[in-house]
């Protein structure tokens, strides 16, 4: 059995013209994205969730000689498709959001209740996410169901490793409150 | 691994990314040569299949003028099939101009233009070769009512309306982004398209003086068309 390929070096033999290491990549990262978006944007968005999906594949294959082999593939490609999002559904709406942290005090130690949600579990709570603003799906999502290191999450977000932290901590106590309030009724 | 089940029609559009990439991917393996001869070759069948039926209906009527126009054309011709061929993921996504999109819009415009000088000769003072020319009831009307000025203004609009809805209907998932950019992006292109008819009338002392009303014409026309669009949108929303 031959041994996997890394994403970087399917970006890389991607970017040197190689169909089937970018068939590879696209099979990976496609549902990946597909799930962001779907979580990000709500399932009603439908439309929206396809334009930006498209959008983000056509940035990431026309900026790919761009693309810094020293970093990792994944910060790269959310990071193309988080700002392509932010494009298309205004940049305002994520700075209001981006200025709300800053009045937060940081370094806030995740409590037992803060825990990560897991991957089966994003299902179940995919209705509670109309509670949390757009910075803290983002943090959620990329944190726990993409499993990306919190600095990675920060240089996508472009904001700090603490921040990302604490919007990702609130995110999941938003989502655990709403949630046993729905178990009780 | 995908935590939501994904419907046909999503199934689809990444069918289709897919295929746009690969595509754009071995198209950038071809030789530049061939990419030349495909570029050439198109130039030169529109050229005649639309280029052709003009000099053989009006070519005692023809001055330096329709020459130099009919030159423009194939430049175009030339220009727009180099953006149509160059690799590229041909996908049609709202506001996106792609090469092969903003070539698409050209063309379609620049041939509608050219087609309707061929139906409708009476517009550039042309005798029609069929000796039936179906707008002259319309010209005769618009002549008794307004002149000149109201014939030559009707005729920039209707040109500009009907180049402008064809061409946009060939790109109308790119265009119905309602952005301000993509309607500039239209409106420049739909323009640009134009130049070589304004140029004929500029440059020929008949239709020079009634220039400026047929422009006016044509700029009401591509609003008329992109308002009707933008409204459009809105309704199907």
């Amino acid at each position: 059995m031959g041994i996997e390929r890394s994403d970087n070096d399917l970006m890389m033999a991607y970017v040197k013209g190689d169909e089937s290491a970018f068939g590879l990549l696209f099979g990976r990262y496609s549902p990946k994205l597909n799930t962001f978006l779907h979580f990000r944007l709500g399932a009603k968005k439908r439309h929206l969730i396809e334009e930006v999906y498209q959008k983000t594949w056509l940035k990431i294959h026309s900026g790919r000689k761009s693309f810094d082999p020293s970093k990792n593939f994944s910060t790269w490609f959310y990071t193309v498709a988080l700002n392509t999002l932010r494009d298309e559904v205004g940049s305002l709406h994520e700075r209001s959001h981006h200025e709300e942290i800053k009045d937060h005090t940081p370094d806030q130690t995740p409590t037992s209740e803060e825990l990560y949600i897991t991957k089966e579990d994003f299902k179940r709570v995919e209705a509670l996410f109309k509670y949390l603003t757009e910075d803290q799906k983002t943090a959620l999502l990329l944190s726990d169901q993409e499993e990306m290191s919190s600095k990675e999450v920060a240089e996508v977000m472009s904001i700090s490793d603490a921040s990302v932290r604490q919007l990702a901590s609130r995110a999941r106590k938003i989502i655990r409150s709403h949630f046993l309030a729905k178990e009780e009724t | 691994m995908s935590l939501i089940n994904q419907n046909p029609n999503e199934a689809d559009v990444h069918d289709k990314v897919l295929e746009a990439i690969r595509g754009a991917l071995r198209e950038e393996k071809e030789p530049k040569l061939k990419r030349i001869i495909k570029v050439l070759g198109a130039t030169t069948l529109v050229s005649i299949l639309f280029g052709l039926p003009f000099l053989i209906s009006f070519r005692n009527q023809l001055t330096w003028v329709w020459t130099l126009a009919l030159s423009f054309w194939v430049i175009y011709f030339a220009i727009g099939f180099s953006f149509i061929f160059k690799p590229q993921p041909r996908l049609m996504i709202s506001g996106v101009w792609s090469p092969f999109v903003v070539a698409r819009l050209f063309l379609v415009s620049t041939l509608t233009t050219i087609a309707q000088i061929i139906i409708c000769p009476s517009f550039v003072f042309f005798d029609s070769p069929l000796g039936w020319n179906p707008l002259l009831p319309l010209t005769d009307s618009l002549m008794s009512m307004g002149g000149m000025n109201l014939c030559m203004g009707f005729c920039g609009f209707l040109f500009a309306v009907v180049a402008a809805s064809l061409g946009i209907r060939s790109v109308y998932r790119v265009a119905k982004a309602t952005s301000l950019k993509s309607n500039i992006v239209i409106f420049s292109i739909l323009l640009v398209a134009q130049i070589p008819v304004i140029l004929v009338q500029v440059l020929s002392e008949d239709l020079r003086p009634y220039s400026p009303i047929w422009i006016f014409g044509m700029i009401l026309g591509f609003f008329v068309v992109l308002g009707s669009k933008l409204g459009w949108n809105k309704l199907s929303a």
